[in-house]
């Protein structure tokens, strides 16, 4: 208890249902007034976590603290997180204002305190003067709000968002994203969002945290995980990865000599240990150039491939490129007077990036 | 603008035809509770009295508390037993899930009358004396399934995570029950508390089963009024139960489309004060007196004469009422009832002897049988009167209007006539019917010959295409509004009826007939045997016996009370029948194995063409 206490810290935490492990000696922390998104797939555990941490599951192993206390055999109601679920469960039959007033009323806080807060809060999502409305007169937006005014009036620890916004359309959803970071500044408290959406979660977290089959998969700054992806796995999830197989030549001074596609590429480590003769190794296509004649500069990767697809995507071309048993993914904006354009399906191109771009993944 | 699609005139008439089909029959209902005359087919001008009279019936009223005070209990412990079960359920993760709820379904699949029936067996086998509590057991027992399922279709389209978000927020699961799911539930509970509130008020064949002393419902009172026939008193009383019905479940319904609103609040809850208030209203004044329960036809006793019994004793009288002398033998072999005193006709006192379900009377305590008619006594079915006491006697005859048929109608043959071809009612009874048939072919009407039965059943089917009607309630309503012009018939009713139109005739057949004597009995099971006997004394007093005649129009051999009679009483066809009719005339007798003969010929006449 010496060091600063944490938001939340998850030690260990498996959940099995039956047979069905959801969720493996997860462990986790949320810093104080952090934004940590939980990113995985459908079915990865990452509601099942929330749902753990807000006290509505019980672990079957593991611990949960919250500030530093050990919650894990408290009921949801003794814990001092609050959830905006999935789709808001705003309760129907009570307005605005008493769906806000919920939670005040249970801590039989008295009635002038309770309105003071209830407008406060009502002010923060920008929803004053809607007291008396129902819930069913609400937008999607407004009730998104609503249910964010119900759980931060009482000032949690740390807010859980449950996928927030994948009610919303896409107009919406972007103005929501803006205005959960800007309430989260506000506020300055704890964060720990779900979401499947990897862009909402690249642009709202202070890190986020890939979850696969219940298990954390890496945690880290978005760039740090984006950059820098730990496995195959995240690097697909996150963003789009071409993940080539080489071959380990030799090892020196935390960087490794890989034979790619026929290619010797000298590559930085980054600190990963590297075992056996076999690595994988991943490149964004966003970082891959396309040649029609390869280029003389030496320290660039460059392969010889040919076009098999193109896909205009308005702002952006998508390419497929065969290269040797590859089939490689290049991504390129679309500028005036780009190049790229004259490129037809089966010709004969060059890949070109640098080799800061190979990112070297643990098996 | 859009353009609104026009509704097919065709199919305007057709749902216009649908609803009159559906809603005639209720419509002249209470148009004539309004009529100003006893006949239920002519229109004789507006009036209330029926609703006056309605509301002065004091055995109506009662029945109405009764069924009033069952239909509130049965609610509230029904919506509470079926809103736990249907909670219980919704949360249970069980794989019997699917079996329990299938076992809610069952009373609602289950025919009402095997239900009835294995109730009153039930009771019977775990010793429970048939009275209000057994009604409420059964009526619970129906219901709990109805709120079961309105409450758990309104869960099931409720979010579980409603109750999530509520704890999530601080609320301990008790108090997340209260705010968030009851009142969303409140809808579906309210409404099937009305439903239930109606199915419990209106049940007819559950409750005429497990009923006992003290619990006659309103619907059984109603039918059983039918056995000495429908008055305009029941078109009222019918007319508000429907209106009041109809009012419940217009709520019942708003409640569950609109939610739970102020004004269907307040409208509800000054609905139960007035039930409530009204239902335990008359229960007050009868608490710690000694009690009398009487099973009895209907209108079978002066309301004034139980009353100055009453003030007489102390003791307060319940009267019950039966239809049927195989439905009052039923309720005493399945051994639940607690009546004191029962009035069973003559052939049925002699099963009931041979049932061994009365207990002789001890004649030393009912002075006033003196003043009882000879004629009367010592009858076959009870020979040295040792367990019954007559009661009232009747006759058989027929009924004719005299302004229809100018000459004298003297035999049975007359209800064999061509002539009055669509004009003939017969009563719907087989033993009558064939008493006809037997008399008119010179046998006795207890005749156990399969040949004569034979020739009788044959006789019957050639009258057939002549018959308009088979019909034991309600063949005065038929005299009177002409639709037919002779019937085999009952004295009493022809007596009253008589009152609505003096061209009514009532004449014993030459070949003699049915003679009826309903007698007082009391049952083995009676609880209160000493205040039977002083109840009977009193209804053998010729005062007493002289003012229940001139009240119900029944006749009792009372020889001391008769000049006291009114005078259709006192012109009663059955002083004047000629000795050698009554000399061929006889009192039904159980005719042992020859019923099943009874039986199959008197299905052959009813479903002949």
């Amino acid at each position: 208890m010496a060091t600063a206490t944490s938001a939340i810290r998850v030690e260990g935490v498996t959940k099995r249902y039956g047979v069905v492990t959801a969720l493996e000696a997860v462990s986790l922390e949320v810093e104080r007034g952090e934004f940590l998104t939980l990113l995985g797939p459908s079915g990865s555990g990452k509601t099942t976590l929330l749902r753990v941490i807000a006290g509505l599951e019980r672990p079957d192993e593991g611990r949960v603290y919250l500030g530093g206390e050990d919650v894990t055999d408290l009921p949801p109601y003794r814990r001092r997180v609050h959830t905006v679920f999935q789709q808001y469960v705003l309760f129907p039959h009570l307005n605005v204002y008493k769906n806000v007033a919920f939670g005040l009323e249970q801590k039989r806080l008295p009635r002038r305190e309770i309105e003071r807060r209830v407008a406060a809060a009502l002010e923060l999502v920008r929803l004053s003067g809607y007291e008396r409305r129902w819930p069913h007169e609400l937008s999607g937006g407004e009730q998104q709000r609503v249910a964010l005014a119900r759980a931060l009036v009482l000032e949690p620890e740390a807010l859980l968002l449950d996928e927030p916004l994948a009610a919303l359309d896409l107009q919406l959803r972007k103005e929501m994203q803006r205005e959960l970071k800007r309430l989260q500044r506000e506020v300055g408290i704890s964060f720990l969002m779900v979401t499947h959406d990897q862009e909402e979660a690249l642009a709202l977290s202070d890190r986020l945290a890939v979850i696969a089959g219940g298990r954390l998969q890496q945690i880290g700054t978005p760039r740090e995980v984006y950059e820098n992806p730990e496995t195959a796995f995240v690097a697909t999830f996150l963003g789009s990865a071409n993940v080539f197989e080489a071959e380990v030549m030799a090892r020196e001074n935390g960087d490794a000599l890989l034979a790619l596609c026929g290619r010797t590429v000298r590559v930085s480590l980054n600190g990963r240990r590297l075992e056996g003769s076999r690595a994988q190794v991943a490149v964004r296509p966003e970082k891959i150039a396309l040649r029609a004649r390869p280029l003389r500069k030496t320290d660039l990767v460059q392969l010889e491939g040919v076009i098999e697809e193109r896909l205009y995507l308005g702002d952006a071309t998508h390419w497929r490129v065969r290269v040797g048993d590859h089939s490689v993914l290049v991504t390129e904006p679309n500028r005036p007077g780009s190049r790229a354009e004259a490129f037809r399906d089966g010709q004969r191109v060059f890949l070109c990036w640098a080799r800061e771009s190979i990112v070297v993944l643990s098996q | 603008m859009s353009e609104r699609r026009r509704t097919s005139p065709v199919l305007m008439v057709w749902m216009g035809a649908t609803y009159l089909f559906l809603y005639a029959p209720i419509l002249v209902l209470a148009v004539f509770s309004l009529n100003d005359s006893r006949l239920l087919a002519v229109w004789r001008g507006f009036t209330w009295k029926w609703y006056k009279a309605a509301f002065s019936n004091q055995l109506l009223l009662d029945a109405l508390r009764t069924s009033l005070l069952i239909a509130v209990l049965t609610t509230l412990v029904a919506t509470l037993l079926g809103t736990s079960a249907a909670l219980a359920v919704e949360r249970w993760r069980g794989r019997a899930r699917p079996l329990v709820e299938a076992l809610f379904v069952l009373p609602i699949v289950v025919p009402e009358i095997v239900v009835g029936f294995a109730s009153v067996t039930f009771f019977g086998w775990i010793g429970l004396r048939l009275g209000l509590g057994t009604v409420l057991l059964a009526h619970v027992a129906f219901s709990i399934s109805y709120v079961f399922f309105i409450v758990r279709a309104r869960l099931a389209t409720l979010d579980p995570r409603l109750e999530e978000a509520a704890l999530d927020l601080g609320a301990d699961p008790w108090r997340a029950f209260w705010r968030i799911t009851l009142p969303l539930l409140a809808p579906a509970i309210a409404a099937s508390a009305l439903l239930v509130f109606t199915l419990s008020l209106d049940d007819y064949v559950i409750t005429s089963f497990v009923a006992g002393a003290g619990a006659t419902t309103l619907p059984m009172r109603l039918y059983s009024m039918i056995k000495t026939g429908i008055t305009p008193e029941v078109n009222a009383i019918s007319t508000l139960l429907l209106v009041s019905t109809l009012v419940l479940m217009a709520v019942a319904f708003r409640i569950e489309r609109r939610g739970m609103g102020r004004g269907s609040l307040i409208l509800v809850g000054l609905l139960l004060c007035g039930l409530v208030s009204f239902a335990f209203g008359g229960f007050a004044t009868k608490r710690g007196r000694a009690e009398l329960n009487v099973l009895i036809w209907s209108n079978y006793i002066a309301p004034s004469v139980v009353r100055k019994f009453e003030e007489r004793t102390g003791i307060v009288v319940n009267i019950e009422t039966y239809d049927s002398n195989e439905a009052l033998l039923a309720k005493l072999q399945a051994g639940v009832v607690a009546y004191d005193l029962i009035v069973p006709s003559d052939y049925m006192v002699r099963i009931l002897i041979l049932e061994n379900l009365l207990q002789p009377l001890d004649l030393t305590r009912v002075p006033n049988r003196r003043h009882l008619d000879p004629v009367a006594l010592n009858l076959p079915f009870d020979p040295t009167n040792t367990y019954s006491l007559p009661y009232t006697r009747g006759v058989t005859g027929i009924a004719y209007r005299t302004d229809k048929i100018a000459e004298p109608i003297q035999s049975w043959a007359d209800l064999w006539d061509a002539r009055w071809r669509g004009r003939i009612a017969m009563l719907d009874d087989m033993r009558e019917a064939f008493a006809a048939a037997l008399k008119l072919l010179g046998y006795s009407l207890n005749s156990t010959d399969p040949q004569q039965l034979r020739q009788a059943r044959d006789r019957l089917l050639a009258q057939k295409p002549l018959v308009r009607a088979y019909d034991s309630a309600n063949f005065d309503q038929l005299l009177l509004s002409g639709e037919v012009w002779i019937a085999q018939a009952w004295d009493g009713q022809i007596i009253r009826a008589r009152r609505e139109n003096p061209n009514l005739a009532f004449v014993i057949p030459r070949e003699g007939t049915t003679l009826i004597v309903d007698n007082l009995c009391i049952p083995r099971s009676a609880r209160r045997p000493d205040l039977a006997h002083e109840f009977i004394n009193y209804l053998l007093d010729p005062v007493v016996a002289a003012e229940n005649m001139n009240e119900i129009m029944y006749l009792m051999p009372n020889a001391s009370a008769r000049p006291l009679l009114r005078e259709e009483l006192q012109r009663h066809p059955v002083f004047s029948i000629p000795p050698d009719v009554l000399r061929k005339s006889e009192y039904l007798q159980d005719v042992g194995p020859a019923t099943l003969l009874y039986d199959r010929y008197w299905t052959e006449v009813k479903i002949a063409r």
